[in-house]
């Protein structure tokens, strides 16, 4: 069985950027670092999404409700189906003794679909170097239990519409959703090897109602890609990049969401194009059927 | 037939993934379960008998709505799950 509701009308024009759209609101704090949050190279991914959804609640708080609040009051929730991180700088945990986090929210009902949050968050040393851009594509829940969060898609309602929305009227155009499928590469991209990697769902990885925590995806890609890397690097030394450099950029899509013990696998496809080593990677759930993509971007070295 | 839980569900059913009964319906078998685990029926049902909009379940992998008196037979496995979660 699948669940399609976050899904838009696949043949839609995507939506123009609206200069005259009005500034949007900004909050801003500042988390101390500590060297678990970094490989050697960088800060890791999963870090990078979890401050960025501490930015998100941290708004929430500032410039509408607290994100409990929102859930046990207003019955609403909001849902990631799109996630990337743009790494800006080449930063290691000694170059930054903390991190400010500023999040810019906007929040829109397009035309005849829920309504949607675009989520800016620009992560950046003490000294205003900016090491990381992350951006979360959200959809809009009506949540019927708080204990269980079970919710189906839908608008804002009006207390919070009135806080939140950036223009109260309907926004014309089909959005651009971030979850509708791998994206493509180019004609010339060149096929290193493919591999498949096993996960479960636990505890640890779940948000309060027992579902996966979106948060968590990545580590669930970079697994599969060390995997591969480290079995097969031999054999194909090209993939070192995939170990040996920075990640460069992650996007993720999510189009149905794991619970609790739920099984699923990653299917990673690794691929050369021109100087970047590329891990595209499926999710697949227990029946084998695609329900996210993301994909890893890695320079690579010119020794491979 | 048995009914198989996941996610938030399964802090209701003692964490079993599984739970079989012997009945013919599956009528008679959510009245069955919902003799079990009470805290069951008001989650997954309105008060008009109704699966409430934001509950999904599958016979077979093939969704079910509305005919909640559809016969089962003893393989058949019932799948109950929340639509989405969100938070």
């Amino acid at each position: 069985m699948t669940e399609h509701v976050l899904n838009a009308a696949p043949d839609a024009a995507p939506l123009e950027h609206d200069p005259a759209s009005p500034v949007r609101r900004q909050t801003r704090f500042t988390l101390t670092c500590s060297s678990g949050m970094f490989t050697h190279l960088q800060l890791k991914p999963r870090v990078a999404f979890s401050f960025a959804f501490m930015g998100w609640s941290a708004w929430l708080n500032e410039h509408a409700v607290s994100h409990g609040a929102l859930i046990r009051e207003h019955a609403t929730g909001f849902v990631p189906i799109g996630l990337t991180i743009d790494y800006l700088a080449p930063l290691t945990f000694y170059d930054c003794p903390s991190l400010t986090v500023s999040t810019q929210v906007r929040t829109w009902n397009p035309r005849r679909f829920h309504t949607l949050q675009e989520v800016d968050v620009r992560l950046e040393t003490p000294q205003g170097v900016p090491v990381a851009q992350i951006h979360l594509q959200e959809v809009c829940v009506r949540i019927e239990s708080a204990d269980t969060l079970a919710a189906t898609a839908g608008r804002l309602p009006p207390a919070l519409a009135e806080l939140m929305l950036d223009t109260p009227d309907d926004v014309p155009g089909q959005p651009v959703l971030l979850n509708r499928g791998p994206a493509r590469m180019p004609d010339h991209a060149q096929v290193i090897t493919q591999s498949r990697r096993d996960f479960v769902i636990y505890r640890h990885a779940c948000e309060m109602a027992d579902q996966w925590y979106s948060e968590h995806v990545c580590d669930y890609v970079g697994d599969s890609r060390e995997a591969m890397v480290l079995r097969l690097v031999s054999d194909y030394p090209a993939l070192r990049p995939g170990l040996a450099n920075r990640l460069a950029r992650l996007s993720i899509g999510l189009r149905q969401p794991f619970m609790l013990f739920d099984t699923g696998q990653i299917l990673t496809t690794a691929w050369r194009v021109d100087h970047e080593i590329r891990f595209a990677h499926q999710l697949l759930n227990a029946r084998g059927l695609a329900v996210g993509d993301a994909l890893e971007v890695f320079v690579a070295a010119d020794d491979t | 037939m048995h009914f198989l839980f996941s996610g938030s569900l399964l802090r209701y059913v003692g964490y079993q993934r599984q739970i079989a009964y012997e009945t013919g319906s599956l009528a008679a078998a959510l009245k069955a379960l919902f003799k079990d685990y009470p805290a069951l029926e008001g989650l997954m049902m309105e008060t008009d008998h109704s699966l409430r909009r934001t509950m999904r379940m599958a016979i077979n992998n093939e969704v079910v709505r509305s005919d909640l008196s559809r016969p089962l037979a003893a393989s058949d496995a019932v799948e109950v799950m929340t639509a989405i979660s969100g938070g």
